[in-house]
């Protein structure tokens, strides 16, 4: 690539709109430096998301000076009465719908920034377990919001496993193909205990390659 | 989270109703602030069916949220409320094909302009790239802030559009993935030239440096970004 090619790109990086994790975390002053510094380049530049930050700001003063008056615990009442099935909370009930959809769209957005931060921390002129030891962790990853962490281990008899985990129950069942140069699997997230899933994409030692560009992930 | 929230959090997965009812009721102003949002937008709706829709959409939040999971309730209640207003038959019955077709006309013509002219565009401007009225345009880029915050209801079949959307998507996650990978100073001083349009010069008097040092320090992040970049791309 060339260097101009690299500046076009930063210029450009400027022009993606902000997702609303972003811009809920500038208006709460917590994104990062590096995330502050894209977002207010943006803004400077998105009619769009000046008015969806200045929506997320009303909705903030809505909250804040929020009233719930008698009629509204009545309205609660009633709506939560003819919803029979939504009142037994265990959370293990299926995702169903139109939630499903939402919550597969969300993961496939995830699994993108997994991928993204996979790539940039592995370069194929180094090979990442070099000087290594075994079960060590060599790579971490979460979400924004806390529902998906992804982390790799070169574990003690030398395969490399990358570990998928979220606290979010709708996730149970999600099928992923994960494929690492040559080798692919697809596996699967299941209920590791009550407040996890969980699932585990391993690379036997003798189909590891040196390196570890070249990886893909999707939703099968 | 305060540790009586996370009580309540704890309870109300055990199936504690009344921890439930709590729980729903105190985030309650986030339903009648989105409900009220899109009656004055979808005016043809009833604002009182459109609260209980979300009201319905915030209980599944309620039963589905991980109070462990470290997010915030509100950003996940958020996508659940809207998500049951927008079901409601008598709303998504009347947003017809031609609106989401003029949403989509008016995101292209912003994105188009914000590009060209390297600032926000107009209302005036962008009215006059789509060939609508600044009314118009003001509505759709609201109904677009509620219901779509980044993206556009898909076409029958899926166009051109959200795959060139997708890929500026993933290109903007790993280019803050690059950067973060570079020293504190090597970021502040790329992000400050190329999204700020700051000057070396300047750059160089806010980290009190000298304005050569910090030209040499940006080639050489350039150099390390391109790095991990031709990396990505398997050159």
């Amino acid at each position: 690539m060339k260097l101009e090619d690299i500046s076009e790109k930063l210029r450009d990086a400027r022009f993606g709109h902000l997702t609303e994790d972003e811009l809920d975390s500038y208006r709460e002053r917590s994104l990062d430096d590096i995330g502050r510094a894209r977002a207010d380049a943006h803004l400077k530049l998105c009619f769009i998301c000046e008015r969806r930050l200045l929506l997320l700001k009303q909705e903030s003063a809505a909250l804040d000076k929020g009233e719930i008056t008698a009629a509204d615990a009545a309205l609660v009442k009633r709506v939560m009465q003819e919803v029979p099935n939504r009142g037994e909370p265990d959370g293990s009930r299926p995702v169903e719908g139109a939630g499903r959809l939402l919550l597969s769209k969300r993961l496939a957005e995830y699994l993108r920034q997994v991928v993204a931060s996979w790539e940039a921390s592995f370069s194929p002129m180094k090979p990442v377990y070099r000087g290594v030891q075994t079960g060590k962790e060599v790579w971490r990853w979460q979400s924004e919001d806390g529902v998906l962490k992804a982390w790799a281990v070169l574990e003690k008899n030398a395969d490399l496993a990358i570990h998928f985990s979220s606290g979010e129950p709708g996730l149970e069942g999600a099928r992923i193909k994960v494929r690492l140069g040559p080798f692919s699997q697809e596996i699967t997230l299941q209920r590791l205990s009550e407040l996890e899933v969980h699932a585990r994409f391993a690379v036997p030692k003798e189909k590891r390659r040196k390196n570890l560009a070249g990886i893909s992930i999707d939703l099968v | 989270m305060q540790e009586g929230e996370l009580e309540l959090w704890k309870r109300s997965r055990e199936g504690d109703r009344e921890a439930r009812e709590e729980l729903i009721l105190s985030h309650l102003p986030l339903v009648k602030f989105w409900a009220g949002h899109i009656a004055r937008i979808a005016k043809w709706a009833n604002r009182d069916d459109l609260v209980q829709d979300g009201i319905r959409g915030l209980m599944e939040a309620v039963d589905r949220f991980d109070p462990y999971a470290g997010s915030a309730f509100k950003a996940y209640a958020r996508q659940f409320i809207r998500g049951a207003i927008f079901r409601n038959p008598e709303l998504s019955r009347d947003l017809g094909r031609h609106q989401l077709d003029r949403h989509r006309n008016v995101k292209d013509a912003h994105d188009h302009l914000m590009r060209t002219l390297e600032r926000a565009p107009t209302l005036d401007e962008i009215a006059g790239e789509c060939g609508l009225t600044t009314k118009q345009v003001l509505n759709a880029l609201d109904a677009m802030a509620i219901a779509f915050a980044n993206e556009l209801p898909e076409p029958e079949a899926p166009g051109a559009s959200q795959a060139q959307s997708d890929a500026r998507q993933y290109e903007t996650v790993l280019i803050n993935e690059a950067l973060s990978r570079l020293t504190t100073k090597e970021a502040l001083i790329v992000t400050g030239y190329y999204w700020a349009g700051e000057s070396d010069a300047e750059l160089a008097k806010d980290i009190g440096s000298t304005q050569a040092a910090v030209s040499r320090l940006r080639q050489r992040a350039i150099i390390k970004l391109r790095t991990l970049l031709d990396a990505v791309e398997g050159k």
